[in-house]
């Protein structure tokens, strides 16, 4: 009898733990996403934040030019962005796979610390950086290069090397440990079999790390479509994404329907992105 | 033609010499074995051989060329990864496949090559397999048909059946072996047991802190050991230390014991008879001999007994060091 009490004790325990973790998921998850759902039919109201109703012109209003090519343009630069982050990171993570121990250590400590600062403190350095007095510009007319000088940001570009940035120690930490452990010899014995050096890049380690590297860029590609203050530091007006117009809308404009509507709708197409892209890839693996 | 020559040969890793002046002259078709323990340079001989690791000193001429001016992707020379290796990202028929589909051979000619390795290998009908849905013994094959695709001039494995039981491995010496006669391919064996060693070579390279200790057939290996690392790595625990002189050899079954006559005395301290084999351990001053003959064909003696210990001269050889 003591015994088969014993043996129901993990099942209470595993009960328990799943229905804390529900109720975790249920409280900070669910409902929020519930009320922000209810609230996108709300109609607004200028002098307070929204009134009861059930209206679809929150909705209606997405499909206006704006609120669209605003959510096209945050669905290619995190794109852009997720691939760029990406197509940077591995290449050095192999490289520095390949140094001798403490050149690795101190590789993995300085990115360890690129992802202890902030997403403002980067901005800023980066602003800095490009800078037409202080910055890059700077440097290059000192050394002759660049006769009128101009600050780089806010630009596009700007942006996206602020977004590369801020996910670069992200990816490349997430990968070392599978790449630092690989078998080496497979690289060899496609040598060996007749592939040059310089291509064993793209026939062995590209697709061999597939299966790695796909989901890492749809990670980053949700990343990104959140990252808010790149694009207010480093973009221009015309660059900012949807999650910046999002809380332009619900703080600024203190339009809570019009913001949570838009939010509504930027979900929706994340996960059909994202299911869309876990479709393609499944039907390519053998 | 595919006649391999690797002369005074020397590959050191930092201050650490790895290779130490290495000579071997291999015969088109020949089977070598490297036979060693951990870390004696078995595995950099391969790696030079493939052009994997470059060389410090010395040559490697086959038939007539320079390899170390060749690079590796250029050598065509099949190698078996003691990892295996194979491409995880590819299927069994695109693992053989893939050298032959980067040289560019046309699809109908890959086709019918990747059947007739996979049959040689016994694995026919398994080509759209994905290569993590095989058995360990499987994966062997794979990778030894891959290495055979190109029809490489010389043949390195490098521990290949380490992983695999006692059985498969019997199973799969053999067949590496029939697999080697018919291609009459020029092959580097490594291997660390001795067993295998002799099961599967034409010659053996018995090999020690990177240099190489003797290379001789099987047979002679083990009749001649031509030093005591050689004696013992090969199993002969006779090593027979005599004043002023070099210590001689003797195998154990050519031990013979008597109650008196000529000979060495000793003390008899355990004894066992393994089915047909009647095996002894004889206390000679400091040291153990072993002794072995066929049960009932000497004479009989009880644990603790006195025994003179002799030999046949022809069966007992000195030792260099
Ligand atoms: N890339 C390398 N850098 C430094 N030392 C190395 C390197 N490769 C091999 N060595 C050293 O050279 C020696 C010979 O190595 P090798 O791999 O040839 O041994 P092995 O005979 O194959 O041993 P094992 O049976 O354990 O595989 C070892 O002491 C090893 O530590
Ligand atoms: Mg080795």
């Amino acid at each position: 009898m003591g015994a088969a009490r014993m043996m129901r004790m993990p099942s209470y325990g595993s009960r328990l733990i799943s229905g804390l973790a529900f109720g975790v998921m249920a409280v900070f998850f669910v409902v929020p996403l519930i009320f922000m759902i209810v609230v996108s039919f709300y109609q607004p109201d200028p002098m307070g934040f929204y009134k009861v109703d059930f209206v679809w012109e929150n909705y209606a209003k997405f499909f206006s030019s704006f609120y669209y090519t605003v959510s096209l343009r945050s669905l290619y630069s995190s794109a852009l962005g997720a691939v760029l982050v990406v197509a940077f990171a591995f290449p050095l993570v192999l490289f520095v796979s390949d140094l001798s121990r403490s050149h690795q250590q101190f590789w993995i400590i300085s990115l360890l610390s690129l992802m202890c600062l902030s997403e403002v403190i980067i901005g800023f350095a980066w602003l800095i950086l490009m800078s037409q007095s202080a910055g890059i510009p700077g440097f290059l007319e000192w050394i002759g290069l660049w006769d009128n000088p101009r600050s780089l940001s806010p630009s596009f570009g700007a942006m996206m090397i602020g977004l590369v940035f801020l996910g670069f120690s992200i990816v490349a930490l997430i990968l070392y440990p599978s790449v630092s452990r690989r078998d080496r010899s497979i690289e060899e014995a496609a040598v060996t079999l007749g592939t040059p050096p310089r291509l064993v890049f793209f026939k062995i380690l590209l697709p061999t790390f597939r299966a790695s590297l796909v989901p890492v860029t749809l990670t980053m590609f949700v990343y990104m479509l959140g990252v808010f203050v790149m694009p207010t530091m480093l973009g221009r007006p015309k660059d900012w994404t949807m999650t910046v117009i999002i809380s332009d809308k619900a703080l600024g404009d203190a339009n809570l329907p019009l913001g949570a509507a838009l939010a509504v709708v930027m979900l929706i197409v994340t996960v059909l992105v994202l299911i869309a892209s876990a479709v393609l890839t499944r039907r390519r693996t053998p | 033609m595919a006649a391999l020559t690797i002369s005074n040969l020397r590959k050191s890793f930092g201050t650490f010499d790895a290779l130490k002046d290495i000579s071997i002259s291999v015969t088109d078709g020949e089977f070598i074995c490297l036979l060693g323990g951990s870390g004696c340079g078995k595995t950099t001989i391969l790696r030079l051989i493939a052009g994997l690791e470059t060389h410090d000193d010395g040559q490697i001429l086959l038939g007539s060329d320079d390899l170390t001016a060749i690079p590796c992707h250029k050598r065509n020379i099949g190698m078996v990864f003691q990892s295996l290796a194979l491409f995880p990202h590819l299927n069994v028929g695109d693992n053989v496949a893939y050298g032959m589909r980067l040289a560019g051979f046309p699809a109908a000619k890959i086709t019918s090559e990747v059947s007739r390795l996979l049959n040689l290998v016994g694995l026919s009908g398994l080509m759209d397999r994905s290569v993590a849905a095989l058995s360990g013994g499987q994966q062997q094959r794979v990778a030894i048909a891959r290495a055979l695709a190109l029809q490489p001039q010389v043949f390195l494995m490098d521990e290949p059946f380490s992983a695999l039981d006692a059985a498969l491995r019997d199973q799969m010496q053999e067949e590496i072996k029939r697999i080697q006669r018919d291609l009459g391919i020029t092959t580097f064996f490594v291997t660390h047991d001795q067993r295998e060693a002799m099961a599967l070579a034409d010659r053996i390279v018995v090999m020690n802190d990177g240099k190489i200790e003797q290379a001789a057939s099987p047979e002679e290996l083990y009749t001649r050991p031509a030093t005591r690392f050689v004696a013992e790595f090969i199993g002969i625990n006779n090593i027979i230390a005599r004043d002023g002189q070099m210590p001689i050899a003797v195998r154990p079954e050519a031990l013979v014991l008597g109650a008196s006559g000529d000979g060495i005395s000793g003390k008899i301290m355990r004894q066992r008879r393994l089915g047909a084999l009647l095996e002894r351990e004889i206390k000679v001053g400091g040291q153990t001999l072993f002794q072995s003959e066929i049960a009932g064909s000497g004479v009989s003696f009880d644990i603790g007994a006195e025994v003179m210990v002799s030999w046949p001269d022809e069966k007992a050889w000195a030792l260099p060091a």
